[in-house]
């Protein structure tokens, strides 16, 4: 009797590919990524599934071989800072799938106000894709000329949850031993930022009672290049992107006049009525080093957050607002509508 | 892409660099710190 293959242990390792769709090599011992749980993988879809519709006789005709394996992963995990002075070799431990998802880094090593930024890009060339290399229960699966999207939760006082889904080429999943990541993980001691002290900044609000938020970068990426020349696919072209905000705040009094914000009232219903831009910040954590911030805009006080929908809701006899804002480019051309913040 | 401050100036690390890794990286800032430095010289005298 064979034995058992167990579901208990995983791994991640992913590396920016130098050509898009070309499987980079990746070591242990530089390319890890720190996952926070198991990765949701899905290697059974195809391009073209080989099915040859019906048969005369009923029933359906035998099919050809499927092409175009799709490879997908979604993929959680904590924004963990770099723990010391950023540099060329101490990242944020996001940095990988950050890029992957199509952020550009912008890094600056000034000495005490070290920075990673990381804002949307949109090509035409010079995106960033990975080849990804993921291990579960004995069998590894590996996907190339992977591009994805992200998105940020949390709820309540707890360490945000970030998801990157990403899409690649997929490779027929192999036996392999789960493999010993010795670069690429942050020391078991750098523990992530948690949500317990953010600094919401929305409009001029700055006394909100924050219960939680979900981030969504929304980047189309899911646009296949099928192609019938070479094994059926070719990867994908990621399109645009539509960043929204959803923050979950205790309601207070409603801000009687325009601006519509004061640092302790708000009123969402005339921001959202009047359209105005509006400043939204959100900061996760205290400790330089290991703190980010997202905001909307080319910086943190940029007026480029739009109020889209306000719910009414309420947690037992606590009334919340729930406030979808939308981030926006400051011009029709420049791609500036948020970024993300470690320093 | 990569980018790096250098001054003001925002200058975007090759793809080649960038793949090769951080002692790649550290070796194309320290060229492009003495470039811009020297620049900066030159255009004192």
């Amino acid at each position: 009797m064979s034995s058992v293959k167990t579901q208990n242990a995983f791994a991640l390792m992913a590396k920016l590919e130098a050509t898009y769709g070309t499987a980079i090599s990746l070591s242990a011992a530089a390319d890890g990524v720190l996952l926070a749980d198991f990765a949701d993988v899905d290697f059974s879809a195809f391009l073209n599934d080989g099915s040859r519709g019906r048969a005369p006789g009923g029933g359906t005709r035998r099919r050809v071989k499927p092409s175009g394996r799709v490879g997908s992963m979604s993929l959680p995990f904590e924004a963990i800072g770099g723990g010391a002075a950023y540099s060329a070799s101490v990242v944020p431990y996001a940095h990988t799938l950050f890029r992957a998802s199509g952020l550009e880094a912008t890094s600056s090593f000034t000495g005490g106000t070290e920075f990673y930024k990381y804002a949307p890009e949109v090509g035409p060339t010079g995106l960033d894709s990975v080849t990804a290399e993921y291990y579960e229960g004995g069998q590894k699966y590996q996907l190339v000329g992977g591009y994805g999207s992200l998105s940020c939760s949390v709820d309540g006082p707890d360490v945000p949850r970030w998801m990157c889904d990403l899409l690649g080429i997929g490779t027929t999943p192999t036996d392999a031993a789960l493999p010993t990541i010795t670069g690429g993980y942050p020391a078991a001691t750098l523990l992530p930022p948690k949500a317990e002290s953010v600094a919401l900044t929305l409009g001029l609000f700055t006394a909100g009672i924050v219960r939680g938020f979900e981030f969504d970068y929304s980047r189309s990426h899911d646009a296949a290049r099928k192609n019938i020349n070479s094994g059926g696919h070719a990867g994908y072209t990621p399109g645009g992107h539509s960043p929204t905000m959803k923050i979950t705040v205790e309601q207070v009094a409603l801000a009687t006049v325009s601006p519509w914000s004061t640092s302790t009232t708000l009123n969402p219903y005339a921001l959202k009525d009047d359209g105005q831009l509006i400043v939204c910040s959100l900061a996760v954590g205290a400790l330089q080093y290991n703190r980010w911030k997202i905001y909307a805009g080319a910086s943190a006080a940029a007026l480029q957050a739009q109020v889209v929908d306000v719910q009414d809701a309420y947690d037992g006899p606590t009334r919340l607002w729930e406030i979808t804002v939308e981030f926006k480019p400051s011009s029709l051309t420049l791609v500036d509508s948020f970024q993300i913040e470690f320093n | 892409m990569l980018y790096v401050l250098i001054g003001d100036e925002k200058v975007p690390v090759p793809r080649e660099v960038d793949v090769a890794g951080p002692a790649a990286v550290q070796g194309f800032i320290d060229g492009q710190t003495a470039r811009v430095a020297a620049e900066a010289a030159e255009a004192e005298e």
